[in-house]
C-alpha cells in the first residue's frame, strides 16, 4: 500500500513536471472516455436501467416465433386466451387491446388524446398502483364505462382536481366514470392519457395479431420453465387450431424478458455505437501509449538509475503503469465533463425525433450520468491506463541500464524495438480508424439512399391532418363519407390549398391489413393485403402516377358498381405476366364470421407504388376502395375497433400553416370533432428516418474523432522520427539529397505505415461490418463505394498529417552534419 | 577552381549581429590540397560549409568552376554540390541503418544515375578502397578507422572534383589517422582537389597550403590573391 502511495505521489509529480505531455494525453483520453461514457449512458438507460415497475425482471412479453425467422410482437385472441387459461407459470397478465384514441368533449374545447383499452388487472401486473383511486375490476372489463386518467391529463384538463374520482368524462361521444389517476412516474410503451377497460371475450372473432400480452412470472419460476410451459401449451393449440394461419406460420410462443423486448429495436444500433466508441477509445489509448513510449525513451536514464539502485522489474513496471492509470483517471474525469456536455446534445436529439419511435419506458430525455455510468467510467479509465501503460513499461525493461547510464539518453533513444513499438501502435490506430470510417460510410450511404428513395408520391407542399373517427356516430360508412365530403369542401376553400383528399390512414402510419383474397398469383395468398379507403381525388392530390385504367370519380358512390384500384406491387404479385385490369377481387370471401366480408370488386385502375410502412421497406400489395363503398363492417374495423386515425392529405401552393384554418373548418362541420395532428408530409418522412439520421450523425462524429486522433498520432510519430533523424537528414542533405527527396522520404515512411494499417483495417472491416448488415439499406456490408471513400479519406488525412513533419524535415540545416560533436 | 571575394557570414544575436567570417578572399586552384586551420570559433567549419554549398546566408562573391555561386539559387547550388563535391565528416556520419554498400550508394542515388551504373561505381569504389568484404556490414560492425574509410569512400564514389573534409581524423587514433591522410594524399595525387579543416599540424603537413583563420578573418594565406587586402591585423583581431 505504501509502495502504491509512493508511486502515486511520484506519478503526480512527474505529470506536473511535463504539463504539455499531461495535457495532450488527458485531452486525448477525455475524448475517448467521454464519448464512451455518453454512449454507455444511453445503453444503460435502454438496456439495463430497471423499468419503473415493481420487480420488472419478472415481466415477460408473450410473442410468437415465425417459422421464417423473426418474432410477432402480438398474438390473436385465441392464442392469448390459451395462455391466460392454461398456463402454469404466470402470476398475472396485462392485456392491451387494439389502439384507440379518445376525442374528449366537455369541460373545454374538444381534444384528441391517445387512449388505450386494457384488461382488468393490467396495472397490477405491471406492479403500478394508481396515485388516486384504483384500477379496473373484472366486472368493469365486462363492459363497464370506467376510465383511468394519466397524471398529465388530470393536471392539464382537470386542474389536478382531487375529487376527480367518480366524475364523468365524455370520450368518443360516450360517458365514462373516472375510477383512478396514474402516478406521475408511470410510463408505458406509447403515451396514453385515457385508459379504458376491455376484455378478450369481446374480440374472439378476430384472427389478427393485434393483441399485446405481458405476463408476470410466478415467484420461483424461471424463464426456461416458462418457455417449457409455452411449448406444452403450443402442442395443445396445434392440435385444436392446427389449420389457423397463425398456427401454420409460427413455431410457438416465445416469452421474452420485457425490458429486452422493449429494447429490441435499439439493441443492435446501440451495441454498434458502443463498439464504435470502443474503437475510438482504443485509438486514444494507442496515441497515449505512443506518447508515453516517447517519454519513456527520454526517461531511460532515470529508469536505468532506478534499476541500478535495486528497483525490481515489477516495481519499475508498476511505477510506469501507476503513472498511466493516474493519467487515464484524469482523462476519465475530464471525459465525464465531456460526457455531461454530450448528453445534453443526445437528450435534445432523442427528445426531438427518435423518442417518437421508442417505447416511452426508455425515456432517453432523462439521460443522466448516474452511479452505474460513473462506475463504468472509472472501470474503463483504469483499464485504459493499464493498457496505455503496459507497452512503454515493457519497453523500459528492454534497455541495458549500464548503457543508458554511460551514454545518456541519446544512445538509447532510437532503439529499433521502441521504433517498432510506436510503428505498431500507429498501424493499429490506422486500422481502427479505417474500420470506423467504413462503418460511418456505410451508415451515411444507407441514410442518404434511404432519404433519396422514391416515395411514390410528392411530399413537397403536402400536409397531413389526422382525425379520430372513433365516436359512435361514425360507425357507418355513410356518416364517415358525409363528414369527409363536407370537410374536404371546406378545406379546399382555405387560401393556399390546391387540393385535398381523405384516406383511412396516411402513408408511413399504421394502416389496416386484411387477409389476401384468393387470386391467381402463386405467392399472392401468403401476403396480407393493405386496405385503404380513399376519396376520389386521393391519387391526384398525392401525385401518385396512374399506370393503367382510371382513378376514382364521384360516380363511384355507394350505389354504383363496386370498384377498386390496386398498386403495381399487387398487380405484379397476384397477376404475374397478366393484366389485372378488369379482374374481380372479393375481399373477405368466406370470412363473414369475422365481419370482414365485402363484395366482388372490379379492378379499374393500377397506380404506382407508394412507401407505406417505412422508407426502407418494400411497398406491400395494396387495395384502394372508394370510401363511399366501404362496407360498414370494415368501416367499423378501421375507425372504431382499431381506432386508426383517418387522414386528410392537403396539397398547398406553398408553405402554409394550416393548423388554425383547418381546426376552424373541422369545427364548422362538427363542433365536437377535434383535430389530432397537422404536419407537413416532409416532416413525417423525415421523422421516419430520424433514428437512421441520429445513427449516421453519431457515427460520423466518432469516425471524425478517430480520424483526428489518428492524424495527431501519425503527426506526432513522424515529428518524433524527424527529430530523432535530424542528423541523418542533415547528412543526407550534405551528401546532396534534394529537399523533395527528403520530403518524399519522410512522407513515404508515414504512408507506408498507413498503407499497412489500411490493409489490416480493410481486412478487419470486411469481417466486422457484417455485424452492421441489419442497419443498412440499399447496400451490402461490403459496399465497394463505402470502402473506397473511406480509404481515400484516410489516405488524404494521412498525407496531410505526414506532410507537415516532412516539410519540417526539409528545413533541417545540413550544417548539423558538420556541427555534430 | 574557387574564388572567394569579400565573403562575409553573420549570425543574428539579439539586437545585433556576430561576424563569423569577415571579408574572406581566397583563391584555390584545381589539384591543390589546402588545409584550413585556426582556433575553435575561428570560422573554419563555416567556411567549409559555404564552399560545400550547404550554407546560403553569406554575402560576397563566390566563383566555383566558372559558376558565379553568389548569383545561383539554392537549387542550382545544391546541383553543384551533387555534381562536384564530396564530404568527409569528423564523426564519419555513416547512416546507421544502411550497409556499407548502401551508404556508398546514397550520394549516387541523389543524382540522375541509373541503378546499373550506380552499382558499377559502388563496386569500383569498394574495390579501390579494398572494402569489398565489408560491403554488407552495418557501420556499428566496423571500427572507427574502417568507418572513416567508408566515409572517404562515400565522398569519392561520385568522382568529385573537390573533397571537403572536416576534421577527418578527429575521432581516430594516430595509426588510423595516418592511413586516412595517406589516402587523401593519394587522391590528391590523382587530381582531386582537397580542402581539409584540422587542428593537427601533422595532418596539415600532407597538404601544400595552409590558410589560417582567426575570429573570422583570414590571417595567413601564402597564396592570398594580390590586391585583395587580408586586412585583419595579424593575430590580433583587435580592430573589430
Amino acid at each position: 500500500m505504501e509502495t502504491l502511495l509512493q508511486d502515486v505521489r511520484y506519478g503526480l509529480r512527474m505529470l506536473r513536471k511535463s504539463p504539455g505531455f499531461t495535457l495532450l494525453a488527458v485531452i486525448t483520453l477525455a475524448l475517448g472516455i467521454g464519448a464512451n461514457t455518453a454512449i454507455f449512458s444511453v445503453v444503460y438507460e435502454v438496456m439495463f436501467r430497471p423499468l419503473p415497475y415493481a420487480q420488472p425482471d419478472r415481466l415477460v412479453k408473450v410473442t410468437l416465433q415465425w417459422k421464417h425467422g423473426g418474432i410477432a410482437d402480438s398474438v390473436t385472441p385465441v392464442l392469448a386466451s390459451a395462455v391466460l387459461e392454461n398456463n402454469r407459470v404466470f402470476q398475472s397478465s396485462a392485456m392491451e387491446f387494439p389502439a384507440t384514441g379518445c376525442n374528449l368533449a366537455g369541460g373545454g374545447a374538444p381534444e384528441y388524446v391517445p387512449a388505450k383499452r386494457v384488461s382488468a388487472g393490467f396495472f397490477g401486473t405491471l406492479g403500478v398502483a394508481p396515485a388516486l383511486g384504483r384500477e379496473f375490476l373484472e366486472s368493469e372489463a365486462a363492459g363497464g364505462h370506467s376510465a383511468v386518467l394519466s397524471y398529465g391529463l388530470w393536471q392539464s384538463r382537470f386542474g389536478a382536481d382531487r375529487n376527480i374520482l367518480g366524475q364523468q368524462i365524455a370520450c368518443n361521444g360516450e360517458t365514462y366514470t373516472v375510477v383512478g389517476v396514474l402516478p406521475r412516474s408511470f410510463r408505458y410503451e406509447r403515451r396514453a392519457d385515457v385508459w379504458l377497460p376491455d376484455r378478450l371475450a369481446h374480440h374472439l372473432q378476430d384472427n389478427g395479431l393485434n393483441y399485446d400480452l405481458i405476463a408476470r412470472l410466478r415467484p420461483g419460476v424461471s424463464l426456461a420453465q416458462a418457455q417449457e410451459d409455452g411449448r406444452r401449451m403450443w402442442a395443445q393449440l396445434a392440435r385444436e387450431h392446427g389449420s389457423a394461419w397463425y398456427v401454420r406460420n409460427t413455431e410457438g410462443f416465445n416469452f421474452i424478458p420485457y425490458q429486452r423486448w422493449l429494447a429490441r429495436g435499439l439493441r443492435s444500433s446501440l451495441l454498434f455505437l458502443l463498439g464504435a466508441v470502443a474503437l475510438v477509445l482504443l485509438i486514444a489509448v494507442a496515441n497515449v501509449a505512443g506518447l508515453m513510449l516517447g517519454r519513456t525513451t527520454a526517461r531511460a536514464r532515470e529508469i536505468a538509475l532506478r534499476a541500478a539502485l535495486g528497483a525490481t522489474r515489477a516495481r519499475i513496471v508498476g511505477q510506469l503503469i501507476t503513472e498511466a492509470v493516474l493519467l487515464s483517471l484524469l482523462g476519465g474525469a475530464a471525459g465525464v465533463l465531456l460526457a455531461w456536455y454530450l448528453n445534453g446534445g443526445l437528450k435534445a436529439i432523442f427528445a426531438a425525433k427518435v423518442a417518437l419511435h421508442m417505447p416511452v419506458q426508455l425515456d432517453l430525455t432523462g439521460l443522466a450520468l448516474n452511479g452505474p455510468v460513473l462506475i463504468y467510467t472509472v472501470v474503463i479509465s483504469c483499464v485504459v491506463g493499464i493498457l496505455a501503460g503496459t507497452v512503454p513499461a515493457l519497453h523500459s525493461l528492454r534497455g541495458q541500464p549500464n548503457a543508458a547510464l554511460k551514454q545518456g539518453e541519446r544512445s538509447v533513444g532510437s532503439s529499433r524495438a521502441q521504433r517498432r513499438g510506436r510503428n505498431l501502435l500507429l498501424v493499429g490506430e490506422v486500422a481502427l480508424s479505417l474500420m470506423l470510417l467504413v462503418g460511418c460510410s456505410l451508415l451515411l450511404r444507407s441514410f442518404l439512399l434511404m432519404r433519396g428513395v422514391d416515395l411514390g408520391f410528392n411530399p413537397h407542399n403536402l400536409q397531413v391532418a389526422q382525425l379520430s373517427l372513433a365516436s359512435r356516430k361514425f360507425d357507418n360508412t355513410a356518416m364517415v363519407t358525409q363528414f369527409q365530403q363536407k370537410l374536404l369542401e371546406k378545406v379546399r376553400g382555405i387560401p393556399g390549398v390546391v387540393d385535398a383528399a381523405s384516406v383511412s390512414s396516411a402513408p408511413l402510419e399504421f394502416g389496416l391489413n386484411l387477409p389476401m383474397p384468393e387470386l391467381p398469383g402463386k405467392d399472392c395468398s401468403d401476403n396480407p393485403l393493405e386496405y385503404r379507403a380513399v376519396s376520389p381525388s386521393y391519387f391526384s392530390t398525392m401525385r401518385v402516377p396512374l399506370l393503367r385504367g382510371r382513378t376514382f370519380t364521384r360516380t363511384d358512390g355507394a350505389g354504383a358498381a363496386p370498384v377498386m384500384i390496386i398498386n403495381r406491387a399487387m398487380a405484379r404479385l397476384c397477376w404475374p405476366g397478366k393484366d389485372a385490369l378488369g379482374a374481380q377481387v372479393w375481399i373477405g370471401k368466406g370470412m363473414e364470421k369475422e365481419g370482414l366480408t365485402d363484395q366482388p370488386r372490379q379492378v379499374v385502375g393500377i397506380v404506382g407504388d407508394m412507401k407505406e410502412y417505412s422508407l426502407d421497406q418494400a411497398t406491400p400489395p395494396m387495395a384502394f376502395v372508394p370510401q363511399a363503398q366501404v362496407p360498414d363492417a370494415i368501416d367499423g374495423l378501421l375507425y372504431q375497433s382499431f381506432g386508426l386515425l383517418s387522414a386528410m392529405v392537403i396539397r398547398t401552393s406553398g408553405p402554409v400553416d394550416l393548423s388554425l384554418p383547418l381546426a376552424r373548418a373541422v369545427r364548422e362541420v362538427d363542433p365536437q370533432q377535434p383535430v389530432a395532428s397537422v404536419a407537413p408530409m416532409s416532416q413525417l418522412v423525415s421523422d421516419s428516418v430520424a433514428f437512421a439520421r441520429v445513427l449516421a450523425i453519431l457515427m460520423s462524429a466518432f469516425a471524425g474523432l478517430a480520424l483526428l486522433l489518428s492524424a495527431v498520432g501519425l503527426y506526432a510519430l513522424l515529428s518524433y522520427h524527424v527529430s530523432q533523424r535530424t542528423q541523418e537528414i542533415g547528412i543526407r542533405m550534405a551528401l546532396g539529397a534534394p529537399r523533395e527527396r527528403v520530403l518524399a522520404m519522410v512522407m513515404r515512411e508515414g504512408i507506408a505505415l498507413v498503407a499497412v494499417g489500411t490493409a489490416v483495417g480493410l481486412a478487419a472491416a470486411l469481417g466486422l461490418t457484417r455485424l452492421a448488415a441489419s442497419l443498412l439499406f440499399g447496400i451490402t456490408a461490403t459496399d465497394a463505394v463505402s470502402f473506397v471513400v473511406s480509404v481515400l479519406c484516410l489516405l488524404g488525412v494521412a498525407l496531410l498529417a505526414s506532410y507537415l513533419p516532412a516539410r519540417r524535415a526539409t528545413k533541417v540545416d545540413p550544417l548539423v552534419a558538420l556541427r555534430y560533436e | 577552381m574557387i574564388q572567394l571575394r569579400n565573403v562575409e557570414r553573420t549570425y543574428k544575436t539579439g539586437p545585433g549581429v556576430t561576424y563569423v567570417l569577415r571579408r574572406v578572399n581566397v583563391d584555390i586552384q584545381s589539384g591543390e590540397f589546402v588545409t584550413i586551420m585556426g582556433p575553435s570559433g575561428a570560422g573554419k567549419t563555416t567556411l567549409l560549409s559555404i564552399l560545400g554549398m550547404l550554407d546560403d546566408s553569406w554575402v560576397g562573391e563566390f566563383y566555383f568552376l566558372d559558376h558565379a555561386v553568389h548569383k545561383l539559387d539554392r537549387k542550382k547550388r545544391a546541383e553543384l554540390n551533387r555534381q562536384y563535391i564530396g564530404f568527409v565528416f569528423q564523426s564519419y556520419h555513416l547512416l546507421d541503418n544502411l550497409t556499407v554498400y548502401e551508404n556508398l550508394d546514397v550520394p549516387l542515388s541523389y543524382r540522375n544515375i541509373s541503378r546499373h551504373q550506380r552499382a558499377a561505381m559502388v563496386a569500383e569504389t569498394l574495390d579501390r578502397f579494398q572494402i569489398v568484404g565489408k560491403k554488407d556490414l552495418y557501420p556499428s560492425q566496423l571500427s572507427g578507422g574502417q568507418q572513416q574509410l567508408v566515409g572517404v569512400a562515400r565522398a569519392v564514389v561520385g568522382n568529385p572534383k573537390l573533397i571537403l573534409a572536416d576534421e577527418p581524423t578527429g575521432n581516430l587514433h594516430s595509426s588510423q589517422a595516418k592511413e586516412i591522410m595517406e589516402l587523401f594524399k593519394k587522391l590528391n595525387d590523382q587530381g582531386t582537389t582537397i580542402i581539409q579543416v584540422t587542428h593537427s599540424e601533422v595532418n596539415a603537413s600532407y597538404g601544400n597550403r595552409t590558410i589560417q583563420l582567426f575570429d573570422g578573418w583570414v590571417v595567413n594565406d601564402p597564396k592570398a590573391p594580390k590586391g585583395e587586402g587580408q586586412t585583419a591585423p595579424a593575430a590580433s583581431g583587435g580592430n573589430r
